[in-house]
């Protein structure tokens, strides 16, 4: 056990004496790293002022045009006729909830 | 206590761990791709910055980040075969002797499969306990101290067979 114990003593002595070691980053790192840092933080804000718009836009009944749209009328009326539907439905719901809470 | 997320503090953090990273980045991947590697452990570091809870916890968890940039480097370059070198520039000085020693225990780290190197490296090299490798890896204790054994065993043969007398 002693001598298992010692070889590994002297393995460790030996890895530790001849590991290498960095010499040191370059001296642009530090600027690359933070503004890669930045650069991230600038997309996440992007994407999350994005997802607020869109949301607001929705909620002011603007709606984002959709490449595809349907090419007869009677489709287009009864793409956007669900779409209000829907949409509208969801409205109702959500400010009759909100009312229940304010006690109305 | 969370860490706020600013530049100041992030540069401060770049100062005091980047050294440690980029040596334990070398144990573990040889020195190719050093500075990318470096990169983005600290822009991992960047996007977590504000979840690490205390002092304590912040040494364990850049050595996580590390180990699994490394880790996900060794996987996505699986199909060349790696080749752990030393960089010659960064030698110096160095006798010849000193760097073939270095040359040697990289090649012999290199020899070992990701799990064994990593358990060695953050044991032997970078002084960790069983305990926190355990912690840091999500395996358990006795998983380290088996792949501690069979890499230090798997190095010494290299090493002998290498010349070294230890």
């Amino acid at each position: 056990m002693n001598s298992l114990r010692s070889e590994d003593d002297s393995l460790v002595d030996f890895l530790r004496a001849h590991a290498p070691v960095d010499s040191g980053p370059p001296h642009w790192l530090e600027e690359r790293v933070v503004a890669r840092a930045q650069m991230k933080t600038k997309t996440v804000r992007l994407l999350v002022v994005s997802a607020v718009a869109a949301s607001l836009l929705a909620y002011v009944g603007l709606r984002p045009k959709v490449g595809l749209e349907p090419k007869s009328d009677e489709l287009r009326v009864f793409v956007e006729k669900s779409w209000d539907d829907m949409f509208l439905d969801e409205m109702d719901m959500e400010m009759q909830q909100a009312l229940a809470m304010a006690g109305e | 206590m969370l860490i706020s997320k600013n530049e100041r503090i992030f540069r401060g953090f770049y100062r005091s761990h980047v050294s440690r990273i980029r040596s334990t980045l070398l144990r573990l991947v040889g020195a190719e791709n050093l500075d990318d590697l470096t990169q983005e452990v600290f822009l991992k570091i960047w996007k977590g910055m504000d979840k690490v809870q205390s002092d304590q916890s912040i040494a364990s968890w850049i050595y996580r980040v590390t180990v699994n940039v490394a880790m996900d480097h060794l996987r996505t370059n699986k199909s060349q075969k790696s080749r752990m070198t030393i960089d010659l520039d960064a030698v110096g000085k160095c006798e010849m002797e000193a760097h073939e020693n270095k040359q040697l225990v990289l090649t012999a780290l290199n020899n070992l499969d990701f799990d064994r190197r990593s358990v060695l490296v953050l044991h032997d090299l970078e002084q960790l306990t069983e305990t926190e490798i355990a912690e840091m890896l999500e395996i358990p204790r006795g998983t380290v101290k088996s792949r501690l054994f069979s890499a230090r065993k798997k190095l010494r043969s290299f090493l002998k067979e290498s010349g070294v007398s230890l």
